[in-house]
């Protein structure tokens, strides 16, 4: 009755258009004043929220966050693009090819998927425009290549499942490589082998490789920092991504694009996109402290296993589910809500909790282009001015994409366990 | 009285724009301590006070901030029927909108009053090596929760007073 009272008030709120994490803190709230009374439950609320907020790990997220909003500040990630645009040569696409490229490694820097997406947007797309690409595969490219980031360590959906599920971080930030490095080369397949037209350069610029990777080369060496550094054990992700804005910033300031006033309005801007992904995730936290002492995911799971469907059925609801949630809510808060209900399902059915991390990751970058309500989408159709119709279209190839490689890594759990299992070995 | 009203509603926001810039001054800060001891530790000198003081810096960051996400829209709504209802009740759920972050704000305040005060007065420290009196980063929770609070009143007043065309606009 209390978990139906809750849900109830929880889905109405969320409806009526009550910010996410209110609208979680707030059902949480009540549930906890209806099961232990007004005053226990006040007192577990604070206690609940500190718990869930003060949390080492989560360190790392504001920090990659303002890694991200300062390369946009920047204009840090156009010399990564045209390092990528110079070296993919004459393929078909070849400048689409170079934007998922650049996304990728933009990705492996900062763990952003929207600061992805902007940079991209204001850099790749009016290049794309010039070269004569339709409105929808501009903004396709930028919004779908920016959530290759959420596979790619230091991936920030990764740092928030590692710990509502207590999942070793650095194993999913592993097993996230092997799927983000097939979908980058899927991505990369579809655009020149596919994908209409076939944006071909009719006249290939005077390339000056040396001054393009020079120019680059700070930005390329802080991927190799960021892995180097995590994946030896010898730095921690918070102080690399402490190391990361440091860096980024210096760059800035040596090449006269960053000023003291551009730095403190980036770093408002990281901190209250910070806040509120934090907020989210200790008011999910909360939200989950309630169903287990109602004992709804343990009782989920249960009915589910009992009902002896086939794992492939359960791994397709579970997808469906999130399609559903993916058409009204944001992913982030998609990821908060639904792992502390389907993490024990996954359990149950025999996955494994870092597999079905990247299961989960890979769901989130759906719901990243996914319409309405992808945030990336309505991220690249703010800069570029790009219709959202014309988007959703220019994104369908990259989702059908997404779902295959969801049920890719779900039948070859080597592919996101091999790298963790071999490094750890090692 | 309504001159006052929206005097005070200019002014907290005025003060909450202030706050968001403490946040953000405060995510500029926090990459210091951590490298420092991430190099200081390779020297083979590690801080003691480092991983406190990163820890309550970042805990600070969300609950200062916290309000301002409310006025810039940081913070995730589903809008399927904001965007869809007419605009006299599209009108109404903003304000229904505000009220439930007031809520929520004096649900925070209560909550984290109780934490101080139990903090305070049970001279409780952080299990840390730094053991930091537990009630000071906890003070944070309390201006978050104030800050929305009065963030929720501010904006619902504004919009009360704003003519309708002013604020479309």
């Amino acid at each position: 009755m209390t978990v139906t009272v809750v849900m109830l008030v929880f889905v109405v709120l969320l409806l009526i258009g009550v910010r996410v994490f209110v609208a979680i803190g707030l059902a949480a709230a009540l549930g906890l004043a209806m099961l232990l009374g007004p005053d226990q439950a006040i007192r577990d609320v604070a206690s609940f929220l500190w718990q869930s907020t003060a949390i080492y790990e989560f360190v790392a997220i504001p920090l990659f966050v303002f890694t991200g909003v300062l390369m946009q500040a920047t204009g840090l990630g156009a010399d990564l693009l045209e390092f990528c645009n110079t070296f993919v040569g004459r393929i078909p696409n070849a400048l689409a090819v170079a934007v998922v490229l650049t996304s990728a490694l933009f990705a492996s820097i900062c763990g952003s998927s929207v600061a992805n997406a902007a940079t991209l947007s204001l850099v790749a797309v009016p290049l794309l425009a010039k070269e004569g690409y339709p409105p929808s595969m501009r903004g396709g490219v930028v919004a779908a290549g920016g959530t290759l980031g959420l596979l790619i360590p230091p991936s920030i959906p990764l740092i928030i499942y590692g710990v509502l599920t207590d999942t070793s971080i650095g194993q999913l930030f592993l097993a996230g490589i092997v799927p983000a490095a097939i979908m980058g080369a899927l991505f990369a397949f579809y655009l020149i082998v596919i994908a209409r037209p076939r944006m071909r350069r009719t006249v290939r610029p005077a390339i000056d490789y040396r001054g393009v990777t020079l120019r680059a080369l700070p930005m390329l060496f802080l991927p190799v920092l960021v892995f180097g550094a995590i994946f030896s054990g010898y730095m921690t992700p918070s102080e690399v991504g402490a190391l990361a804005v440091l860096y980024v910033m210096a760059l800035g300031f040596l090449r006269r694009t960053l000023n003291p006033r551009v730095l403190l309005q980036s770093a408002r801007s990281a901190a209250a996109t910070a806040s509120m992904l934090i907020m989210l995730v200790a008011t999910g936290l909360l939200f989950s402290q309630f169903m287990s002492l109602e004992q709804v995911p343990q009782q989920l799971a249960g009915f589910i296993t009992g009902m002896s469907a086939s794992h492939l059925i359960v791994i397709t609801a579970m997808l469906i589910a999130y399609l559903i949630m993916g058409t009204f809510l944001e992913a982030a808060a998609m990821l908060i809500i639904a792992t502390p209900i389907f993490f024990p399902i996954a359990i149950a059915i025999g996955l494994s909790p870092v597999q079905f991390g990247i299961i989960v990751a890979l769901n989130q970058e759906v719901a990243q282009i996914h319409p309405p309500l992808g945030i990336n989408l309505i991220t690249v159709s703010g800069i570029t001015k790009i219709p959202l119709q014309r988007l959703m279209v220019g994104v369908l190839p990259f989702i059908a994409i997404q779902l295959v490689m969801i049920y890719v890594v779900y039948f070859v759990p080597q592919l996101s366990l091999w790298l963790p299992q071999h490094v750890l070995q090692r | 009285m309504i001159g006052a009203l929206r005097r005070a509603a200019d002014g907290w926001l005025w003060f909450s724009e202030r706050l968001s810039y403490v946040s953000g001054a405060l995510l500029i800060l926090l990459s210091l301590p951590i490298a420092y001891d991430a190099l200081a530790r390779k020297a083979g000198h590690p801080t003691l006070w480092a991983f406190d003081i990163s820890l309550y810096i970042m805990v600070a960051i969300i609950y200062v901030g916290v309000a301002d996400g409310i006025r810039t829209g940081t913070h995730f709504r589903v809008h399927l029927l904001i965007e869809r209802a007419p605009p006299r009740f599209a009108e109404l759920l903003e304000f229904v909108d505000l009220a439930f972050v007031f809520a929520f704000g004096i649900v925070l305040t209560l909550a984290a009053g109780g934490l101080v005060r139990t903090s305070y007065s049970t001279h409780l420290l952080s299990t840390t090596l730094l053991a930091v009196p537990l009630f000071i980063p906890q003070i944070t929770l309390l201006i978050g929760g104030v800050s929305l609070a009065l963030e929720a009143v501010a904006l619902a007043i504004k919009r009360l007073l704003t003519p309708r065309e002013e604020s479309h606009a």
